[in-house]
C-alpha cells in the first residue's frame, strides 16, 4: 500500500505517472503543477472547478491579474504578495499562506507548495495545493482520501452495519475473498465465515457494539471457492458524528504465507531443539548467536551463557587456527562437511567430535553468518577403537594360536606366548617366570620377557617367595589388582618388580599361573603398567586362556625336548653302531672271499657261499638301521643323476633270475631305453625290497610279475606276487616303520623295508601304494615322475 | 720291475692284517698304519703309489688328511683311495680322493679300483 507522499518522493517530474495524476485528480482539493518556466502543466478536476481561469493549460501562471486573492482583514492582495508565486523563481517551498476568494473572511484556502527534483536542477517542478479551510469540507476531503488509499490496499476493507450486511467492499477484499464488490453489497457477512465460527461473529459485534476494537484477531474466513482462508482481522466500530456505533469496519489480511513461513520455522526450531547434534549459528566473526538443546548437552553450556561470545571459546589453543580457516571457507561461500577434530567442553574436557559448517545467507544472498552442526563422535570413536582392538585381539590370538601349535621348541613358544599377552591385556610389559626345581625348594626362573629389555627384570632376583607372587606361583589362582602399590603385600614386600629403582613402575598388576595338564605349575605370566586399573576381567579370560592353551604346548614341549635328545642320542649311537658292525663284516667278507677261492671241495665251497650270503645279508640290514636313523633325523642324503631305468628293471630281474631258484619274475617292461633323473643306488634299494618281499611273502607260489608302465608324466612300476597278501588294516599300517603283519610270523625282518622305500619314493616326489586281498596276493607299485620333473 | 707301493692306513687290526695279506698276494710292497700319526710321519721320508686310506682314524678324519696331502707341493701327486663304512659316497667328494670303496667290499671290486689308480 502506498501512501501519497510516498509517491511524490518517488518520481521525477516528467515522469509523473499515470497513477500518480490519477490519484491527484481525484482528489477533492484544487491542485495544479506548473513547469519552472511557470507554465501549468497539470491542474486537476477541483481545481478547475474552482479557479476555472488559472487553469487552462499551456498558461504561465505569472499572467497578471490571473489571480485575484484576499486576506483574512478584507484587503485585496497584490500578486507580489501571493508568496507562492515566488516558489518558482526562489526554487524553494515557501511557507502555507491562508488565502481567502472574498471579503468574508470564511472561504479560503491554505496554498501549500512542494517543489518535485528531478536528478539534475533543471528538472523542477512545482506542485500547488489549495486546501479549503472549510472544516466540514476539508473531513470529506480525508475521506475521500481514505477512499483512494482503501481501493489501492492490499488487505481486504470492508465495513458492515450492525446487523452484519455488508455496506463496503474494497478491491483486496475481492482478490482475497473472490466477490466482487457488485455480489456482495448487502449480503451478510456471515457468508463469509465458516459455520463453526458463528459463535466468534456474535462475540465480534458484540465487542463492536461496547465501542471496542479488535486489533490482529486471527481466525479462519472462507472465501468464494470454499476455501479456507487464514485472516488477521483488526475491527473497529465506526460511529456517526453524533458518536453513535452504527457499523464496523474489518480489515482483513491473508495470513496464509505468514503462517506457512511460521509453520516451517516452528518446525525447523523444533528439529533443531530436538536434535541431538549441537546446531549453533554465529556471524562472520564467529560470535555465537544461537544455540540448542544438542549443542548444550554436548559442551556443557547454556544458551544464555554462550550467546553473544565468541566460538573461539570452544576451541583448544592449539586449533585455533582451524576457525580461521572455517571463516575463510564461510566467505567464499564454501561448505566444510564431517570436519573431525577435537573441541573444549565447559569443564575443559576435550572431546572429539564432526563439525559442518555451512554459510548463512539473507534474502539477498549475503554471507551473514555460518551455521554449525556438531556431533559428538566419542562413542563413534570408541566403538571404531573397540572393533580395530577386538580385531587386532583376534589377529593376535589367531596367530599366538597357530604359532603355540605349530612350534615345539620351548623358547619361542614362551617368547610367543610372552608378547601376545602382553598386548592382548594391554600391558607396559609382560615376563614368563618358570617354575624350576632348586635345591632349596621351588623356584621361579625369569624365562621370557615382552615390552622391556630383560636387564630391567634381572635385578629382582627370584620373585618366588613374595606375598604378592606367591599366590600365583603356587598356582592357587590368579592375581589382579588395579593398584598394586595400595596392596597390603605389596607393602609388606616392596620391592617385589623393582618398583623402587623406577624402571618398571607398576600400578596395574596381573599374574596368571600357567599349570600343565597334570597339574604342575609350569610357570606364571605376570603383567604390569604404570596406570591405574588397565587390567580388566576380559583380559584376564583371554590371557588366562592363552595360558591354558600355552601349557598343553609347553608340556609337549617338554616332552618334546626330552624326545629330540633321546632321539639325536639313538641316532649318533646307530650311525656309530652301524659302522662299527660293518668293520669287522668287512674283515669277514674279506676271509670269506680268500677262502672261496682257496677251496675246491665242493660242500665246503657251498657252505662258504651260504655264509657269503649271510654275512651280505648282515650288511643290507645294517644299512637299513642306518638308512632309517638318518630318515628320522632327515639327514638321509640322495644324489640324483640320469639313468636308464628300463635297462636296471631288465639287469635286475635278470640277477634275480639267475640266482634265485624259488621263484621266476616274468617281466612286462618293454625294451626302449627309459631315462629317468634320480638316486639310481636307492631306486635299485626300493626295487630289490619290493621284488625281496614279493619273494618272501609268496612262499607257496613260484612268480614274481614285473611290469613298467609309462605315462606322458610318469613311469609306474608293479610288482606283483602270488602270495599271502594283505587285510585292510595290514595294508594301511604296513608302510609304518617297525610294523609287521602278524600273520609274517615265521618270516623274518625288521619291518623297516617298505618304511624305507616309502621315505625314498617320497622323497622323489613319487607315489608308493599297494593293491592287496588277503590270501589272494599283494600288488605293491611306484610310480615316478618322468626327468626333469623329479624336484 | 719295481713293485709298486701302497699305504694302507686303517685302524682295525683285523681289516689292516686282511687287507695287508690280499695285497701283498697280487704283489704290491704295503707299509700299513694304524694311525694318522705314523702314516704321516713315515710319508714325510717317503713316497708310495699310492696310499689307501679308511675315513673314520681315532685321531684324524681321511678327508681332511687328503685335503691337506693335495694342497701340499710334494705329495699332492700321489693318489688317495678312501674307505668307509658310511654309505654314502658323497662324504668323499671335495677330498680330492682319486675314489671311494664302501665297505664291506669284494676282494675283486678293491683289486679293481687299486689296479686303475696306482701310478
Amino acid at each position: 500500500m502506498h501512501s501519497t507522499t510516498n509517491l511524490k518522493r518517488n518520481l521525477k517530474p516528467e515522469k509523473f505517472s499515470l497513477e500518480y495524476k490519477k490519484v491527484l485528480q481525484d482528489l477533492p482539493i484544487p491542485i495544479f503543477i506548473c513547469d519552472q518556466k511557470a507554465m501549468i502543466t497539470f491542474s486537476n478536476r477541483a481545481c478547475k472547478e474552482h479557479f476555472p481561469i488559472i487553469c487552462e493549460e499551456e498558461s504561465s501562471i505569472l499572467t497578471e491579474d490571473k489571480f485575484k486573492f484576499f486576506d483574512k482583514n478584507a484587503k485585496e492582495l497584490k500578486s507580489e504578495e501571493l508568496s507562492f508565486l515566488q516558489t518558482i523563481q526562489q526554487k524553494k517551498s515557501i511557507k502555507d499562506q491562508k488565502l481567502y476568494v472574498d471579503r468574508s473572511g470564511i472561504n479560503g484556502y491554505t496554498v501549500s507548495s512542494k517543489i518535485h527534483t528531478g536528478e539534475n536542477s533543471e528538472e523542477l517542478a512545482f506542485q500547488f495545493s489549495f486546501v479549503p479551510l472549510n472544516k466540514t469540507k476539508k473531513r470529506s476531503l480525508k475521506q475521500i482520501a481514505l477512499s483512494a488509499i482503501v481501493e489501492s490496499s492490499n488487505d481486504a476493507i470492508i465495513s458492515k452495519d450492525l446487523n452484519g450486511k455488508i455496506i463496503s467492499w474494497n478491491k483486496g477484499a475481492e482478490k482475497i475473498f473472490g466477490y466482487t464488490e457488485r455480489e456482495i453489497l448487502g449480503k451478510n457477512v456471515s457468508i463469509l465465515i465458516p459455520s463453526s465460527r458463528y459463535k466468534e461473529e456474535e462475540l465480534i459485534l458484540k465487542t463492536i457494539k461496547s465501542g471496542k476494537s479488535l486489533d490482529h484477531f486471527e481466525t479462519i474466513r472462507i472465501n468464494k471457492a470454499g476455501n479456507e482462508i487464514p485472516l488477521s482481522l483488526t475491527i473497529s466500530p465506526i460511529k456517526d458524528e453524533s458518536g453513535q456505533i452504527i457499523g464496523a469496519s474489518k480489515v482483513g489480511r491473508d495470513i496464509s504465507d505468514r503462517l506457512k513461513n511460521e509453520e516451517k520455522q516452528a518446525r525447523l526450531s523444533a528439529i533443531v531443539e530436538s536434535s541431538d547434534d549441537g546446531i549453533i549459528s554465529k556471524d562472520l566473526n564467529g560470535v555465537i548467536n544461537s544455540w540448542n538443546i544438542g549443542a548444550k548437552r554436548i559442551f556443557g553450556y547454556s544458551e544464555s551463557e554462550v550467546v553473544g561470545k565468541s566460538i573461539t571459546l570452544l576451541i583448544p589453543k592449539d586449533r585455533l587456527n582451524e576457525e580461521t580457516l572455517i571463516l575463510q571457507k564461510i566467505h567464499s561461500g564454501e561448505r566444510i562437511e564431517h570436519f573431525e577434530t577435537i573441541r573444549l567442553t565447559k569443564n575443559g574436557e576435550k572431546i572429539p567430535v564432526s563439525v559442518s559448517v555451512s554459510p548463512l545467507k539473507d534474502s539477498s544472498g549475503k554471507i551473514i553468518g555460518a551455521s554449525k552442526i556438531v556431533r559428538n563422535i566419542e562413542e563413534q570413536i570408541k566403538s571404531k577403537q573397540k572393533i580395530e582392538s577386538y580385531v587386532e585381539k583376534l589377529r593376535i590370538l589367531n596367530s599366538v594360536g597357530k604359532d603355540i601349535s605349530s612350534k615345539l621348541d620351548l623358547e619361542t613358544v614362551l617368547q610367543k606366548v610372552t608378547d601376545a599377552t602382553t598386548k592382548l591385556s594391554g600391558a607396559k610389559f609382560g615376563a614368563f617366570f618358570y617354575n624350576t626345581q632348586v635345591e632349596s625348594g621351588e623356584s621361579l626362573m625369569l624365562y621370557t620377557v615382552s615390552g622391556v629389555p630383560k636387564q630391567a627384570f634381572e635385578k629382582i632376583g627370584i620373585p618366588g617367595n613374595t606375598a604378592v607372587f606367591q599366590p600365583n606361583f603356587s598356582g592357587q589362582e590368579i592375581v589382579r589388582i588395579d593398584d598394586i602399590t595400595q596392596d597390603v603385600h605389596y607393602v609388606k614386600n616392596a620391592p617385589c618388580l623393582g618398583i623402587p629403582t623406577g624402571h618398571l613402575p607398576v600400578t596395574s598388576y596381573m599374574a596368571i599361573p600357567v599349570i600343565s595338564t597334570s597339574g604342575n605349575v609350569i610357570g606364571g605370566l605376570v603383567f604390569g603398567h604404570p596406570e591405574k586399573g588397565v587390567f580388566k576381567k576380559d583380559h584376564e579370560i583371554m590371557v588366562r586362556n592363552i595360558a591354558a592353551q600355552a601349557a598343553i604346548t609347553l608340556d609337549n614341549s617338554q616332552l618334546f625336548e626330552k624326545v629330540r635328545s633321546l632321539s639325536e642320542k639313538k641316532d649318533e649311537f646307530i650311525a656309530l653302531a652301524s659302522h662299527e658292525l660293518k668293520t669287522p663284516l668287512t674283515t669277514i667278507k674279506g676271509y670269506l672271499q680268500i677262502l672261496e677261492k682257496k677251496i675246491e671241495e665242493p660242500k665246503s665251497k657251498l657252505f662258504l657261499s651260504k655264509t657269503l650270503d649271510q654275512a651280505n645279508r648282515l650288511n643290507t640290514l645294517i644299512n637299513d638301521l642306518l638308512n632309517m636313523s638318518r630318515i628320522e633325523a632327515g639327514r638321509l642324503e640322495f644324489n640324483y643323476e640320469e639313468f636308464d631305468f628300463r635297462k636296471m628293471l631288465f639287469e635286475l630281474s635278470e640277477t634275480y633270475n639267475y640266482s634265485e631258484s624259488s621263484h621266476r619274475i616274468i617281466t612286462d617292461i618293454g625294451d626302449k631305453a627309459l631315462f629317468i633323473k634320480a638316486d639310481k643306488q636307492r631306486i635299485e634299494q626300493v626295487l630289490n625290497n619290493l621284488l625281496n618281499n614279493a619273494v618272501k611273502y609268496s612262499p607257496n607260489a613260484d612268480k614274481v610279475y614285473l611290469k613298467l608302465q609309462e605315462d606322458p608324466s610318469k613311469v609306474t612300476v608293479i610288482v606283483k606276487d602270488e602270495g599271502l597278501g594283505l587285510t585292510p588294516e595290514q595294508q594301511k599300517n604296513v608302510f609304518k616303520r617297525f610294523y609287521r603283519a602278524e600273520s609274517t610270523k615265521g618270516i623274518n625282518g625288521l619291518g623297516l623295508g617298505l618304511y624305507l622305500t616309502k621315505q625314498i619314493i617320497d622323497a622323489h616326489n613319487g607315489k608308493l601304494g599297494v593293491k592287496s586281498e588277503e590270501g589272494k596276493g599283494s600288488e605293491f607299485y611306484f610310480s615316478l615322475p618322468l626327468k626333469d620333473k623329479i624336484l | 720291475m719295481r713293485m709298486k707301493t701302497i699305504f694302507l692306513v686303517e685302524d682295525d687290526q683285523s681289516l689292516r692284517e686282511l687287507i695287508h695279506f690280499l695285497l701283498t698276494d697280487k704283489n704290491y710292497e704295503v707299509e700299513a698304519f694304524p694311525n694318522a700319526t705314523s702314516f704321516e710321519k713315515r710319508l714325510e721320508t717317503s713316497d708310495p703309489d699310492l696310499i689307501l686310506m679308511d675315513i673314520m682314524l681315532p685321531d684324524g678324519n681321511g678327508v681332511d688328511l687328503c685335503k691337506g696331502l693335495k694342497s701340499s707341493n710334494y705329495k699332492k701327486e700321489i693318489p688317495v683311495l678312501l674307505m668307509s663304512a658310511h654309505a654314502n659316497p658323497s662324504i668323499a667328494d671335495n677330498s680330492g680322493a682319486c675314489d671311494f670303496i664302501k665297505k664291506p667290499f669284494d676282494i675283486e671290486e678293491l683289486y679293481t679300483r687299486i689296479e686303475k689308480h696306482v701310478i
